[in-house]
C-alpha cells in the first residue's frame, strides 16, 4: 500500500460554508456587486469633481487650509475606486482591492454617520429614519439608513473577497498558478497551504485524480 | 509568503496604480481640473470697515450720487436669506436684478450678471444675459468673463441659490482678477428663487 504524502491531509468533511466558498460563486457574486457599485459611484466622481469636493468638505473630515488633503482625496479617491472595481471585475488582485475598498467603506460609514447624528443633534425633531442628504457617493441625495444598510453590506462583502480562499473564476488563478509561491490549487482553485504539485488535498483526494507517492 | 504579506503587496500595487492613472488623467484633463495647492473655499475675511452679510452697504453710503432706479430699490429691500459663509459682498435681491436687467445700461453691456454654476445647470437654464464662470474653474472662464467685466458698473454674481456658496467664490475670483469689489453684487437667492418666481429664463439652445 502507497502511503500517502505526509503534507496531504485528506479533509472530506470540510463544513458547509467552505465548501459553498469552494464553488466560488459566493466570491463571484461579491465581486460583481462590488465592482458595480465602485466602478459607477468612481466614475460619477470623476466626472463631476467639484461637485465631490463640495460634498466632501460638509463632512469636515480635513481641514480647510491647508487644500491639499481634499484636493488630493477629490484626485485620488475616484481612481481609487475604479481601479478596485475593475480589480474585482476581473478577478485580478482579489484581496488587495478588498481591502483597499474594506478601507475606504469602514472610515466612510462612519462620517456617514456622524454627519446624520450632527444633523440630528442640530434638529432634536428629526428622527434619524427621515435623515436624508447627498453622500457625495454619485448617486445624490439619499435616505441615510438605507445608505447605512448598503454600506453595511459592502462592507461585508469586501470582507469575505478579502477572507475567502477560492479563486474560481478570477484571472489571477491563471497568473498565480504560476508563481512559485503560489497558494491556489490548479484544478479547484482554492487556496490551500498544503499544495503537492500544484493541487490542494482535496483534488487529490478525489476520485479521479489518484494520489501520487 | 504570508497571506497578509501579499494582501498588503497587492494593495500597494493597486493604490500605485491608482495614484498614477489619478495624477496622469487629473493633469491632462481640461475641463474638471483640480489643482493641488488651490483653497477653492478661501473667502477673505471681513475687515473691521467693511459692510457685514447682507448689508446693501454701497446702497446707503453713495445713495443719490448716481441715482439708479436699482439703487433706490436697494436701500429699501429687504435682507436677502444668510448664507453659510460669512462675507463682505453686497447684496441684491431678486426684484434688485430684475429691475437691473430692465435698466437700458445693462442692454450696453453696463450691467453684467455672471452665473456662477457649472455647465450643465447653465445650459439648462439661466438669467437672461447671464454669462457663465464657474468658480472652480475660473481659467476657463477667464478671459471672456475679464472682458465682459471690465468697465462694468455692476457685476452680479449668482448660483443655484439656498445653500450654494459658489457665487461667494466666484465674487472672490472676480476680486482676485482685478474686479473692483465695489462694483460686485450677490445675488443670494439665485437661480432657485428666480425660478420659482417664474421670471424669464434662456437656456443654452436659444
Amino acid at each position: 500500500m502507497i502511503a500517502p504524502h505526509p503534507m496531504i491531509v485528506p479533509k472530506l468533511h470540510d463544513s458547509p460554508l467552505r465548501r459553498f466558498d469552494a464553488t466560488g460563486l459566493p466570491l463571484l457574486i461579491a465581486r460583481l456587486v462590488l465592482a458595480y457599485i465602485f466602478i459607477t459611484f468612481g466614475v460619477a466622481k470623476l466626472a463631476d469633481p467639484f461637485m465631490f469636493l463640495k460634498m466632501l468638505r460638509l463632512y469636515h473630515l480635513y481641514p480647510e487650509s491647508p487644500p491639499y488633503f481634499m484636493n488630493l482625496t477629490v484626485i485620488v479617491l475616484p481612481w481609487l475606486e475604479i481601479v478596485t472595481g475593475t480589480a474585482l471585475l476581473i478577478g485580478l488582485r482579489v484581496r488587495g482591492a478588498a481591502l483597499i475598498q474594506l478601507l475606504m467603506l469602514v472610515p466612510f460609514t462612519i462620517a456617514v454617520l456622524r454627519r446624520a447624528f450632527e444633523m440630528m443633534r442640530l434638529d432634536p425633531n428629526l428622527p434619524f429614519s427621515l435623515v436624508k442628504f447627498d453622500c457625495g457617493c454619485g448617486s445624490g441625495e439619499e435616505i441615510i439608513w438605507r445608505k447605512t444598510l448598503l454600506n453595511s453590506a459592502l462592507i461585508i462583502l469586501a470582507a469575505y473577497a478579502l477572507f475567502s480562499r477560492t479563486r474560481r473564476f478570477c484571472l489571477e488563478r491563471f497568473f498565480d498558478s504560476r508563481q512559485f509561491d503560489s497558494h491556489y490549487c490548479h484544478l479547484c482553485g482554492y487556496s490551500s497551504p498544503r499544495l503537492a504539485n500544484g493541487v490542494c488535498d482535496r483534488c487529490i483526494s478525489a476520485p479521479l485524480i489518484p494520489a501520487q507517492s | 509568503m504570508s497571506n497578509l504579506k501579499r494582501t498588503i503587496i497587492e494593495g500597494c500595487i493597486l493604490g500605485a496604480l491608482s495614484l498614477v492613472l489619478a495624477f496622469g488623467v487629473n493633469a491632462a484633463r481640461g475641463k474638471g481640473h483640480v489643482k493641488v495647492t488651490k483653497d477653492y473655499f478661501a473667502v477673505p475675511q471681513i475687515a473691521e470697515s467693511k459692510p457685514t452679510v447682507g448689508a446693501n452697504a454701497r446702497s446707503k453710503e453713495e445713495p443719490a450720487a448716481k441715482g439708479t432706479s436699482s439703487q433706490k430699490v436697494a436701500e429699501n429691500a429687504p435682507k436677502p436669506a444668510a448664507k453659510h459663509l460669512e462675507h463682505s459682498y453686497q447684496e441684491m435681491t431678486v426684484d434688485q436684478v430684475l429691475e437691473l436687467l430692465k435698466n437700458p445700461s445693462t442692454a450696453k453691456g453696463l450691467n453684467v450678471i455672471v452665473d456662477a454654476r457649472d455647465d450643465q445647470h447653465f445650459q439648462e437654464g439661466h438669467l437672461p444675459g447671464a454669462i457663465q464662470s464657474f468658480p472652480y474653474e475660473f481659467d476657463r472662464f477667464r478671459a471672456t468673463v475679464i472682458n465682459r467685466v471690465n468697465g462694468a458698473e455692476k457685476v452680479v454674481v449668482y448660483c443655484g441659490g439656498g445653500d450654494c456658496e459658489d457665487s461667494i467664490f466666484m465674487c472672490r475670483e472676480l476680486v482676485q482678477a482685478g474686479v473692483p469689489e465695489e462694483s460686485i453684487y450677490l445675488f443670494a437667492g439665485g437661480y432657485e428663487e428666480w425660478k420659482s418666481r417664474k421670471l424669464p429664463l434662456e437656456s443654452a439652445s436659444e
